[in-house]
């Protein structure tokens, strides 16, 4: 193995342990005499110093030596972890990130200010930088080092992109097999079952591209407790639903968004820690970052348990920039009246400071929302705190999916969206009033090859979400699809639609199959309700 | 700068060739119901997924000559794919960096209409979609 792998290998195990040293200095921060969690930092640092030592990163061995040291001296009660000396190896384990990050480089002066600085506080005593020394530190053999199986290895996101680029290529492959002359009918098979096992490949390498919710909030763990520090707050991050899994490409782009909501929370939502215990609350805000996946939505609530939006600053902004009474804004539901806070107008009005900046951005945080088609709503209890409730069209993740042919085109819809599937006996069978002849519906024009299929729709997956003809009853009508043939119950990944796509208002993702077909995901109620419109 | 020049009807087009993210042979496009007539379809390159345009009918309302030896520019910029079908991609050019301000330039005696990721864009979202509105 070249050094060029062992700096590759180092660049991955060291991000690994920084991001368990993140989460183990939240928790000393509340633990700070819990000798199991300074053991597990310990540990991590030294992890860090000898993988630096072995390739001559002369600063980060340092910097991780010294904070090593602090550790030990809290595990072995020699010193006592006050805030400020927690606060210095979080800027410690800060600084071993940008060393990490530039391979021990220190090319700016502000770094090397910075590393100065770090090093020289770390020189002292961990007691002395605002608390005053309780103990000596003791010369005490440190305990064996607990080493955690590698059982994992971190890849960069891009290869897996480029695997897949390439097991695409190999798939593309087989548009360009010669004719094969039926005396080889062995290397036919061969190949056929070669080609069918590169489309397997492909099709878990796709899966890679999923991350667990808990994975993703892990990103927020650290930048919620700085944030909290930096205001004298003290906030707690939980996670529920950590084990659903959605498409890296979704959650990027929710990462913003997310960040967003979580920061007005600790700033403006969650109070300070004696206001709290004055309103009877515990003193450490909570915000809850929950996940629900019903196989066509992904649904993500930011929950905290602090004042709740203002109600006062909205009445006063409806009330000066869309001249409303008390009487019209009295009439307005709740969920229009905190979506108040979502409209350009709201963000960039002056009454932002007045509802201490809840509006300030919520204008973007909509924007990129509706750009994944989805749905934001706000709701509030005075007091008690705010919900923000996401909720996007589909998983992103692979569901099964009925796939079928209507025509040129080949669509899918969730299997748990249906009750049976039968086939006509003739192809001239008049269909109910109630069944969506999709040929009809997508203009196809060619003969039908064989009797149409019905798939009838499962009660209650197309509960249509607005008003209805006054005539029709949606809800109590059971309504089937007529479709050319059936490909299938078959797992598909699902992506989601693109901008262009999403403005037909039929299609809740675009599935791609194990053999790299591409099927369209039927937005039910969506695809009910433009039949109504017509 | 470089651009990708292709032809449509007779007529040289440029896009910058930084937003050009590849130029591919045809592979398989899966059409969609209810979208605009210059909408092919879909296709997945790569772990994308990038709507497939028939530049010829976007630009003139007059299919793209599209054969086995077609060949597709996808392009990526800001959060956008779109895989543009011309008649003929001719390859990459180098032009004056003044001539951005133009709405054309000449490279190798042609002239050449420039055409901008967002312009195609905007043109696209001002079609109809839905049912019985294809344009």
């Amino acid at each position: 193995m070249d050094l060029e792998k062992y700096r590759k290998i180092f660049t991955q195990e060291s991000g690994k342990y920084l991001e368990q040293i993140d989460q183990l200095l939240i928790q000393v921060d509340e633990h700070p005499s819990d000798a199991g969690l300074w053991n597990d930092l310990h540990g991590k640092m030294h992890s860090i110093k000898g993988m630096a030592r072995a390739l001559s990163k002369t600063n980060i061995a340092q910097l991780s030596h010294s904070m090593e040291n602090w550790c030990l001296a809290f595990q072995n009660k020699a010193a006592t972890a006050v805030p400020s000396a927690i606060q210095m190896l979080f800027d410690g384990a800060g600084m071993l990130k940008s060393l990490v990050d530039q391979m021990d480089q220190i090319d700016s002066v502000e770094l090397q200010e910075r590393y100065r600085r770090i090093m020289e506080q770390l020189s002292q005593d961990p007691s002395t930088p605002a608390a005053p020394v309780l103990h000596e530190i003791a010369a005490v053999e440190p305990d064996p080092i607990r080493m955690d199986p590698i059982d994992q290895v971190r890849i960069p996101y891009v290869q897996i992109e480029e695997l897949l680029g390439y097991s695409q290529e190999i798939m593309m492959l087989e548009t360009t097999l010669p004719p094969i002359p039926m005396e080889y009918a062995i290397v036919k098979g061969w190949i056929d079952h070669y080609m069918s096992m590169i489309k397997g490949l492909y099709f878990r390498l796709a899966q890679l591209r999923l991350m667990s919710i808990e994975d993703f909030a892990a990103i927020y763990g650290s930048t919620i407790h700085q944030q909290a520090r930096s205001l004298g707050k003290r906030v707690s991050l939980e996670v529920t639903g950590g084990d659903i899994r959605a498409d890296i490409a979704l959650l990027e782009r929710l990462r913003e968004p997310l960040i967003h909501i979580i920061r007005n929370a600790i700033a403006h939502g969650i109070e300070m820690p004696e206001e709290r215990l004055r309103l009877g609350k515990p003193e450490k805000g909570r915000i809850v970052l929950k996940a629900e996946s019903d196989k066509e939505s992904l649904i993500i609530r930011i929950q905290d348990d602090g004042s709740g939006i203002d109600r006062n600053a909205i009445i006063a902004h409806l009330q000066k920039k869309w001249q409303m009474s008390t009487e019209e804004i009295s009439d307005i539901t709740e969920k229009s009246f905190y979506n108040t806070v979502l409209s350009n107008e709201f963000s960039s009005s002056k009454t932002v400071s007045e509802m201490s900046g809840r509006g300030i951005g919520m204008n973007v945080v909509a924007q990129a929302v509706e750009y994944l088609s989805g749905t934001l709503s706000i709701a509030s209890v005075p007091g008690k705190g705010a919900t923000f409730t996401i909720q996007l069209p589909v998983s992103l993740s692979v569901i099964y999916a009925v796939v079928f042919k209507v025509g040129p085109f080949l669509l899918a819809i969730p299997t748990s969206a249906l009750e049976s599937v039968v086939q006509q006996t003739e192809k001239a069978c008049a269909l109910p009033e109630t069944c969506l002849n999709l040929r009809e519906l997508f203009g196809v024009n060619q003969p039908l090859d064989e009797p149409a299929h019905i798939l009838n729709l499962r009660s209650g997956s197309h509960i249509i979400k607005t008003e209805p003809k006054p005539s029709v009853q949606p809800e109590d009508i059971s309504w089937s699809l007529a479709v050319d043939s059936i490909i299938g119950n078959r797992p598909i990944m699902i992506l989601h639609v693109s901008e262009l796509i999403a403005k037909t208002h039929i299609y809740s993702g675009i599935g791609i199959m194990e053999n790299g077909d591409i099927s369209p995901l039927l937005d039910i109620p969506a695809l009910i309700e433009t039949l109504l419109k017509l | 700068m470089e651009i990708v020049a292709f032809l449509v009807d007779d007529r040289f087009y440029g896009l910058d060739a930084q937003h050009v993210n590849r130029v591919i042979e045809k592979v398989n496009i899966f059409s969609t119901p209810f979208m605009p007539a210059c909408h092919m379809g879909l296709l997945f390159y790569r772990g994308e997924l990038y709507d497939v345009i028939d530049a010829g009918f976007l630009f003139n309302q007059k299919t793209s000559a599209i054969n086995s030896h077609s060949r597709i520019i996808l392009i990526k910029w800001n959060r956008n794919k779109l895989a543009i079908i011309p008649d003929v991609v001719v390859g990459l050019m180098s032009i004056d960096d003044q001539s951005l301000d133009q709405e054309d330039s000449t490279a190798h005696g042609q002239v050449i209409d420039l055409i901008t990721p967002d312009s195609l864009w905007d043109r696209l979202l001002k079609l109809n979609y839905g049912p019985g509105k294809i344009s």
